[in-house]
């Protein structure tokens, strides 16, 4: 991963103007607004997560009025239920509004978390400079060659009490946290060298203040697109550990997959339909990953995180 | 070189110690789930622990475990009755071969993709293939999987829906090879497809970068031809991030092979994984977590051995 030059060349903008050049699809060269344009996507964003969050009120049926033996079990879809329902006649619309809710529950509290130990962690490095950085990134790089993926699944599936949607979060957020702090190392050293940055201190700025009310300000695009796109893939991390049998105990879409999976031949809505609405949450997430960034920085679009 | 060979070791050791630690820090142990069973009384529990050698002090259990791996003794497998390193040698083999189809595949197509897209831009296929692209990485592959084996397989009987091969050959070798690849195709595909569009989304971006720079122009004042210039000159800068990517891609890889061989009963690590799962087999997931880890390092290893090959820059 290269140094985020372009970006902070980008925002060198900051102090003549608010404009910077972008190439336009078609050729010609148009001028938009650094600062303006990605209120429209961040907003899309939180409207659409709000939406999902609060769907589950407003599901057609009750999940808790389940019956085991009854006539309307493992039906196709119909008008009176959009997705079928489930071998114990549970509504498979109901069941992937509420799986939507805790998977998206499970992607946004990790993704919040590992925002909050990378950035910290990364911050730290950086302002420290010297051998604490080289040593506290080295710790970072190790940890980053480790397969994740494997240690989280080794451990969600042989604890004996399945983890609740929370230890969940927590134990996907402090896995996932290096990549992060690279990440922010790299911004963070790179806006230190800033002339700016050099005549803050001359004017005695704590260190502190320095970081949340000069650094900070800078760094919310790339912590936007970092969020974005880490919440879809945590989604997808949820939804592979479910899907093995692992996850956490609440129901989320990866266990929707996971329950259907046996009998999907014949059922085949409890595999397309849990399946589609994790598309449609990742591709929503990687779409507004991919705007916020092509509006932030669009010379250096590959420093960043991408899929 | 070597110390990257040692960094590669010391990331494996450190996988397997926080796995072992993890496991053995959760509550409950290979037995416990044998503790419900009426049939099996307390003394006998307590004998069998006591002989795995779980009642030792934690560390001395950790020495034994970790250096026993490192002579490639990864203990005995409960549900298998087997040792662990036999468990996987019989599974590897299938794995590997549907990842390596995969991975030849998806970064062939992948780069020629990418290539494609990184010097059209602009153009409508190229916006359209981009979107595509998008679509493609926000798929989980089991879930594609899971819907190329419902159409292709189950509902109109193009391809197989399990196994490696069947009897549906004629004897000779090639029939033999042809049968593998029919039972190959649908989970080869299902990895491929993605990994693609993973691949090119990198690529295309490497690409986009390298022909705005300043050699492209000599070339085209030099006169080279510009598909010469697509795909020699520039094509070969371009690469060389993606063999970086494609060391890191190996682990994905190996779990997305794991994912879809479950579905599709591959005989690889990821028939046997959910079993061991289900069955809380310790020592074969430990097991499994520690192949993984080693073939991590190796990816980014060799990646990082071709990488300085490739770039005369990086050579000294």
């Amino acid at each position: 991963m290269s140094r985020a030059s372009g970006w902070t060349r980008g925002s060198a903008a900051d102090a003549s103007s608010l404009a910077v050049t972008v190439a336009g699809t078609d050729g010609n060269v148009r001028v938009t607004s650094e600062r303006t344009n990605w209120h429209r996507p961040v907003a899309l964003l939180l409207l659409f997560m709000g939406l999902v969050l609060i769907a589950p009120s407003f599901a057609p049926y009750d999940l808790a009025q389940q019956t085991t033996v009854s006539a309307t079990k493992n039906q196709a879809p119909s008008l009176l239920h959009p997705m079928g329902t489930d071998a114990t006649d549970r509504d498979v619309f109901t069941l992937v509004l509420r799986g939507a809710q805790i998977s998206l529950s499970i992607g946004l509290g990790s993704v919040s978390i590992a925002l909050l130990i990378g950035a910290a962690y990364g911050a730290l490095a950086a302002m420290l400079g010297g051998w604490r950085e080289t040593l506290l990134m080295r710790i970072t790089d190790v940890s980053l060659a480790v397969p994740r993926f494997l240690i989280l699944l080794a451990v969600t599936s042989i604890s004996v009490k399945a983890f609740t949607s929370l230890q969940l979060m927590l134990l996907i957020g402090c896995t996932g946290w290096f990549g992060m702090a690279r990440l922010m190392r790299g911004e963070v050293s790179a806006l230190l060298q800033r002339d700016w940055v050099l005549a803050a201190q001359a004017t005695g700025v704590h260190r502190l203040r320095l970081a949340v009310h000069h650094l900070f300000p800078h760094l919310v695009p790339m912590l936007l697109v970092f969020t974005t796109i880490g919440i879809g893939h945590t989604i997808v991390l949820e939804a592979a550990l479910a899907f093995l049998g692992a996850g956490g105990s609440g129901a989320s879409l990866g266990f929707l997959l996971h329950s259907g999976s046996s009998i999907f031949a014949s059922t085949w809505w409890l595999a397309v339909f849990p399946g589609l609405a994790i598309v449609l949450l990742v591709f929503a997430c990687n779409a507004l990953g991919d705007a916020l960034r092509d509006v932030f920085s669009p010379e250096q679009v590959h420093s960043w995180p991408t899929t | 070189m070597l110390a990257r060979l040692l960094q590669g070791v010391a990331v494996v050791l450190f996988a397997a110690s926080i796995t072992f630690f993890l496991i053995k820090a959760l509550p409950g142990d290979q037995f416990s789930e044998r503790s419900t069973n009426p049939n099996i009384s307390a003394e006998t529990l307590a004998r069998f622990r006591a002989r795995s050698g779980n009642d030792e002090p934690l560390l001395a259990q950790y020495w034994i475990w970790i250096s026993s791996a490192a002579q490639g003794d990864l203990n005995r497998s409960d549900i298998f009755n087997k040792p662990v390193a036999r468990v996987i040698g019989q599974h590897l083999p299938a794995t590997l071969q549907l990842m390596s189809l995969a991975f030849v595949a998806s970064m062939v197509g992948g780069i020629a993709l990418g290539t494609w897209q990184g010097t059209a831009t602009g153009s409508r296929a190229e916006r359209l293939s981009g979107a595509v692209s998008l679509a493609l990485v926000s798929i989980p592959e089991f879930w594609l999987a899971m819907i190329l084996l419902l159409v292709f397989a189950i509902n109109v009987h193009w391809f197989p829906t399990q196994g490696m091969s069947n009897l549906n050959h004629d004897g000779t070798v090639v029939g033999i090879i042809l049968n593998r690849l029919h039972h190959l195709f649908l989970p080869w595909l299902s990895l491929t497809l993605l990994d693609i569009a993973v691949i090119s989304r990198y690529h295309r971006a490497a690409m986009r970068d390298v022909m705005g720079q300043q050699f492209l122009r000599t070339a085209r004042a030099k006169g080279v031809p510009e598909h010469h210039i697509k795909w020699k000159h520039a094509l070969r800068v371009a690469v060389l991030p993606i063999i970086t990517i494609a060391g890191l891609y190996f682990p994905a890889l190996f779990v997305g092979a794991v994912l879809i061989e479950q579905l599709f009963s591959w005989p690889g690590i990821g028939s046997v994984l959910p079993q061991a799962i289900a069955s809380r087999d310790y020592f074969l997931v430990a097991g499994i977590v520690v192949v993984g880890s080693a073939m991590t390092a190796t990816g980014s290893f060799l990646a990082d051995v071709t990488r300085e090959r490739l770039d005369p820059r990086l050579r000294r």
